[in-house]
């Protein structure tokens, strides 16, 4: 099939092509008899064709023998070709007698509009977030930058999806090391499915068996546009709404885009409350543990008192206690992002009663583990990337399982061990905690606190 | 083979993680949270160690708004060993849960121990890990330390948390073992330390109180050799160089005068002339005025000044004569003249650091005060209309 050229024998051209999709009962084959000695035949899949403007040129032809006015359209002279057009929504004209085939693309399909991204919600900016569809999310970051520097590569993959997906960077911007870095790897894995963007990091990311992202996703135009203009490089695959950004830092999973949008001075503060928060998140159990069960010199008296007597006649060690209620939390997590959100409400009403006031209250479950729990699940909420959440969320229980084992000493070793690994772990080429290690102090205006827009004009130079 | 090396690996690491490791880990309610500690003189001669231990349930019930019920949310264990770790032992006899030291806030001592003397004591606390160097110490006046264990006070849980409050607000500064640890390192200065009494009943306070208002003397060899109280104790402080504030009501002639001073400070200047040794205290202060009773108008800079003079003397003659009671009285320097004399001359102080305790009474001390009002208050004269400017 792949070798095979358009035949000038229009019957010739149908059969090939009615034996490639055969059995696809969502091609449709027109012929249009225009004369004596001249027909024209289209192939094209009903549900993805506008069929108002097909009507429009058939006519033209129909009625004017123009042909000409096909010229406007693509030529392509393979079967193959017009297969995979055809494929894509496209309408393939093929003409009696001519060696080739007219590929017009009249596709429209349905699909979702315009929403505000309901994962990277923001009070301030732009409101819009990427759909499924390729092309309205590529003019939706061409509307914010429009300068020919940027650049959508059109990629293609998955043996048997045929997915599309575009490579976005600003030329001049981004380092050629970087480009040349990513369309190694892209060229380098083989696959025969491609259904959303999480399928290519997969196969591009650094270290497989690493918890932490080594690339940033997104649902929002505005941050792959501002991504861009530092230097990075999107993939945008066609049918997901999220982009993927790379290389990452370890940093730029706590920005925000409202970041930038909002004043700095509140910018600054916030983003400080997030690290303090991502730490609670991850060491706030084991460090109760570690403290209540290994050094009760460490708190103040009446603080110990109090825990003292809320644990009195507590049948579980307090490692125990933790270790249960952080996975009857994420439990009901777990259960209430999956359900119908009619049902979902039940569980929480179950969840916040029955687990937390009710288990306190029957003496299963000391009133500060509760405390604890919700003050940790209160703090993983407050990561604005999903995806840097999730390692945190799971470092927390093989530290609450040292600080339980070895106390301080134990949450401490834990802590060098993803100290280690976040140090060594690298996102094409970049140190994954740069600037901080290596250190750049050049570069930190962005980090841990945002500067105002004029002291960081430095990097926009470059 | 490389994946079984590697998972043999893998399972040493973990089990070296399990086995071994610090095992001392105790679950918070498995422990006795030792808060006080009293130690005593028995009758036959014996140490007599006394621990307030906090009993959580008991917290739990009379914060329940039990309603006045008399649970108390400790219990006094005493024991009598001949050495503290020995008694130590015999109170943990005594105790289901194991004793827990690090959140011990105060140690009292009875009178007729600190008369003994307490060197054989403080070994322990210097050496014993778990003891806090911001451990209150305390002398119990007049009675037994475990006295002040069993009072059952209304504003606290324990009677040992009352009495480190109590230090801490009244006019006496703060001891903490390490001050007096400090002390007792050095050849220039005595130790001293606060004294609470076990103020009676009466009908409007239904539990006992506690009082700290005077200050026990010790000597080198950690012997209580005396006590001063009231104003002196002040002036004490004040001259070491510990007190920071302090109130202060002074009889001009005229009528009386009460001034709030903070900023206490103090300097020392020592001189050697034909071997006798001389100490000039300069003390400073500013403060407000709190009640006037005399006709002075002391919003009028001169009549303030005046008046300024008149306190300074006077205050500098106090101070005086304190010292020179404690000189003859004790002869034990606890104001820290000697360390004076050591830093301003050092090698001088070689040749009679031994022989201080003798030298200290015949030093000579001037004082010099110099007090400063700074604000006199909402209105200039005493009532409107008296005493008026002329």
């Amino acid at each position: 099939m792949e070798a095979v050229d358009v035949s000038e024998h229009l019957a010739i051209n149908q059969d090939t092509l009615q034996s490639i999709f055969h059995n696809c009962a969502d091609v449709v084959f027109r012929s249009l008899k225009l004369s004596e000695n001249s027909s024209i035949l289209l192939v094209y899949i009903l549900e993805m064709t506008d069929s108002k403007e097909m009507e429009q040129i058939i006519s033209a032809c129909m009625i004017s023998q123009d042909y000409e006015r096909l010229t406007k359209y693509n030529m392509v002279t393979r079967i193959s070709d017009i297969v995979a057009k055809v494929l894509k929504g496209s309408t393939a004209i093929i003409i009696d007698g001519k060696p080739y085939a007219y590929i017009a693309e009249l596709t429209s399909f349905q699909h979702r509009s315009i929403d505000e991204p309901s994962n990277e919600a923001s009070i301030r900016g732009p409101r819009e977030g990427f759909t499924e569809d390729l092309k309205t999310n590529k003019s939706l970051i061409r509307r914010k930058i429009s300068h020919q520097n940027l650049k959508f590569e059109m990629h293609q993959a998955g043996e048997l999806t045929n997915t599309d997906f575009v490579v976005a960077y600003i030329e001049g911007k981004v380092k050629p090391e970087l480009l040349q870095e990513v369309s190694r790897r892209l060229q380098a894995f083989r696959t025969n499915q491609l259904l959303d963007s999480g399928y290519i990091e997969e196969f591009i990311e650094d270290k497989t068996f690493s918890l932490f992202p080594q690339i940033q996703n997104t649902e929002r135009p505005d941050t792959v546009a501002a991504s861009l203009l530092a230097g990075r490089v999107a993939i945008i695959v066609d049918g997901s709404p999220n982009a993927l950004l790379l290389p990452m830092t370890f940093w730029s999973g706590f920005q925000a885009a409202e970041d930038h949008y909002e004043r700095f001075i509140y910018v600054s503060a916030v983003r400080l409350l997030r690290f303090l928060l991502a730490i609670l998140s991850c060491l706030l159990p084991s460090i109760y543990v570690a403290l209540t069960t290994f050094h009760p010199q460490m708190i103040p008296l009446a603080l110990m008192l109090s825990i003292s007597v809320s644990r009195e006649g507590i049948p579980f060690p307090t490692v125990i206690e933790t270790l249960l209620m952080e996975l009857m939390f994420e439990g009901l997590r777990e259960a209430g992002l999956r359900l119908p959100k009619a049902i979902g409400s039940a569980v929480s009403i179950v969840g916040a009663l029955v687990i937390g006031e009710a288990a306190v209250q029957a003496g299963f479950i000391s009133a500060p583990i509760v405390m604890i729990v919700a003050g940790t699940g209160i703090a993983s909420f407050a990561f604005p990337s999903y995806s840097l959440a999730l390692p945190f969320r799971m470092l927390r229980f093989p530290l609450l399982i040292f600080g339980g084992f070895l106390g301080l000493y134990g949450v401490a070793i834990g802590i060098m061990f993803i100290m280690i690994h976040l140090v060594s772990l690298k996102s094409f080429g970049v140190p994954y905690l740069s600037p901080m290690a290596p250190i750049a102090p050049k570069f930190w205006k962005d980090t841990l606190i945002r500067m105002n827009k004029r002291y960081i004009s430095g990097r926009q130079k470059q | 083979m490389k994946r079984i090396y590697y998972s043999i690996l893998c399972v040493i690491v973990i089990l070296s993680v399990l086995l071994t490791g610090c095992w001392d880990r105790n679950e918070i309610n498995d422990y006795a949270f030792w808060i006080g500690t009293s130690l005593d003189l028995s009758e036959d001669g014996q140490l007599e160690k006394s621990a307030q231990i906090a009993v959580p349930s008991g917290i739990s019930s009379s914060r329940g708004g039990g309603g006045g019920s008399e649970v108390r949310a400790n219990i006094v264990v005493t024991a009598s060993g001949a050495s503290i770790v020995d008694s130590m032992q015999q109170i943990q006899d005594k105790l289901p849960r194991r004793i827990f030291l690090g959140h011990r806030r105060s140690i009292f001592i009875g009178e007729k121990m600190a008369r003994k003397g307490i060197l054989d004591i403080m070994d322990q606390f210097t050496r014993n890990t778990d003891t806090r160097m911001r451990t209150d110490i305390f002398v119990v006046n007049n009675g037994k330390g475990k006295e002040l264990l069993d009072i059952n006070s209304p504003f606290e849980q324990f009677s040992t948390i009352v009495a480190v409050n109590q230090d801490r607000f009244c006019r006496l500064g703060d001891t903490a073992l390490r001050d007096v640890l400090l002390d007792v390192g050095r050849d220039g200065i005595r130790p001293s330390m606060p004294m609470v009494d076990i103020a009676p009943k009466n009908k409007q306070e239904k539990h006992q109180i506690i009082e700290v208002r005077s200050v026990a003397i010790f000597n080198k060899e950690l012997r209580m050799v005396g006590e001063v109280s009231g104003r002196e104790s002040l002036e004490l402080f004040w001259v070491k160089g510990v007190l920071k504030n302090l109130y202060m009501t002074e009889e001009t002639g005229q009528g009386s005068v009460s001034l709030y001073e903070s900023n206490l400070k103090k300097t020392v200047r020592t001189e050697i002339k034909d071997n006798k040794l001389k100490a000039h205290v300069k003390l400073m202060g500013t403060g407000r005025l709190l009640e006037n009773n005399t006709n002075i108008d002391l919003s009028v800079t001169t009549e303030r000044i005046r008046l300024e003079r008149e306190l300074n003397k006077m205050k500098a003659k106090q101070v005086e004569e304190t010292i020179k009671k404690l000189q003859s009285q004790y002869g034990q320097d606890v104001f820290g003249f000697g360390e004076e004399i050591h830093r301003e001359h050092p090698y001088y102080w070689k040749g009679i650091r031994t022989k201080w305790d003798q030298l200290f009474p015949t030093l000579e001390v001037s004082v010099e005060v110099k007090l400063k009002i700074q604000s006199t208050g909402d209105i200039g004269k005493r009532v409107p209309g008296i005493g008026d400017r002329k």
